[in-house]
């Protein structure tokens, strides 16, 4: 990570491919089935390729590459999001990776609710519900107070309940 | 700005020992998590799970190795290209999948529902294709679309011989595609053979899921090189020849 007032190194996209490529992948498989990650992988690196003009050493590469990623798979979850399908992929088998407090019915209501909800909003529910960070990282990544994160994170509770109700 | 590691039950993270897997970690950093993972037995074995979870990402690409001539419906994954597509980029320090200025008129649209864009990859770069481009055995495309309304996307094609075959996707229902300001790029790539001549390319967009049965059935009933009639009723449509070369003598 860079110190302020260092330059920052030019991302070399191939050597972030080689060290993280993995990384991307796996995190790719916690929001789509195992193909759809794989093209997920390949996206993810065509974006860090136009974006990579944009990194401003303020994080390690990986955190970076891994924040773009989960920002994609929500963008891309929103476009394919439809009850019926969703429903199917909340089932457990298209969930392989190993996932530590995040739980299936916390998926599912994320998944259901997903096409309403303000992309901003379900990063937020990700980095809280599914990856465990705290408010105070998720404000730092975020940038906005932690006050926001967990007014949002209200605002989130609501609506998911508002969802899974109206689903019953 | 500092990197999280731990969740707010006081573990490590999923990206933190994502990093200390890929050895990325500063040495603070490394000594909190080798401290953390002394003492934490489910952080070790969400590590080790880490670690030992199968992965087969594909090995970076030398720009100039051709890929395989696949027969379609083989490996229908782009991938493959992405270790390539990332060298490339960085060896070249050029932006991939940006269309290249075209004329307007080169879709060839049926209806101004459906735009169907096919994305070429040659071995050595990724470029769009239009009406009369050429390809190779062994080159691949993907497929994007850009729909004004929403509905159900599929693709096929028909080679000189008519025989007819998936696109997009492969297997599985048709793809649910929305509005988007981006075209959707479809999942899945397939790879070109070795016969040649004409490679007809169509994506029909329907209101209701569509079967890729329903469209190889219609594909089957026109006639090579012909103007292509509506496939199938209440579908938009959109289609690209490509012109695929003789095999270079053995």
């Amino acid at each position: 990570m860079s110190q302020p007032g260092e330059p920052i190194a030019p991302l070399d996209v191939a050597d972030l491919y080689r060290r993280h490529g993995a990384m991307v992948l796996r995190r790719a498989r916690r929001f789509f089935p195992e193909e759809e990650a794989r093209d997920v992988l390949q996206e993810v690196f065509v974006k860090v390729v136009h974006a990579s003009d944009r990194f401003r050493g303020d994080c390690s590469p990986a955190t970076w590459l891994y924040q773009i990623t989960t920002r994609y798979c929500i963008t891309r979850r929103s476009q394919h999001a439809r009850r019926a399908e969703l429903w199917r992929e909340a089932q457990p088998h298209h969930w392989q990776s190993p996932v530590s407090a995040a739980d299936q019915e916390v998926r599912s209501r994320f998944a259901r609710a997903w096409r309403d909800l303000d992309p901003e909003l379900v990063l937020i529910g990700v980095y809280h519900h599914l990856d465990g960070m705290t408010q105070a990282d998720i404000a730092t990544r975020l940038g906005v107070s932690r006050r926001t994160v967990g007014n949002r994170l209200v605002e989130l509770q609501h609506l998911c309940r508002s969802a899974t109700e109206g689903a019953k | 700005m500092t990197d999280p590691l731990f969740t707010r039950d006081g573990h490590l993270l999923d990206l933190a020992l994502e990093r200390f897997v890929a050895d990325d970690l500063s040495s603070d950093e490394q000594a909190l998590c080798d401290t953390h993972l002394a003492l934490c037995s489910p952080c070790v074995a969400r590590l080790d799970a880490l670690r030992a979870l199968p992965l087969d990402l594909p090995p970076l690409v030398s720009p100039s190795e051709p890929p395989p001539a696949v027969r379609r419906p083989s490996r229908p994954s782009w991938w493959g290209l992405g270790g390539t597509l990332a060298a490339v980029a960085a060896a070249a320090g050029v932006a991939l999948f940006v269309p290249s200025p075209q004329p307007a008129d080169v879709f060839q649209s049926r209806g101004a529902d459906l735009h169907l864009e096919v994305w070429l990859h040659d071995g050595d770069d990724v470029s769009r294709v239009f009406d009369g481009d050429p390809v190779v055995a062994g080159d691949r495309v993907r497929f994007r679309v850009d729909v004004n309304a929403p509905g159900y996307v599929i693709v096929a094609g028909v080679d000189a011989t008519g025989s007819v075959y998936p696109g997009a996707p492969q297997h599985g229902p048709a793809i649910f595609v929305e509005p988007d300001p981006e075209p959707f790029l479809l999942p899945g790539a397939l790879g070109f053979d070795d016969t040649p001549g004409e490679e007809l390319l169509v994506a029909v967009q329907c209101p209701e899921p569509v079967r890729m049965a329903d469209l190889e059935d219609a594909l089957r009933d026109v006639e090579p090189a012909s103007e292509l009639p509506g496939l199938l009723p209440g579908c938009s449509q959109d289609s690209v020849r490509l012109v695929k070369a003789d095999p270079e003598p053995r």
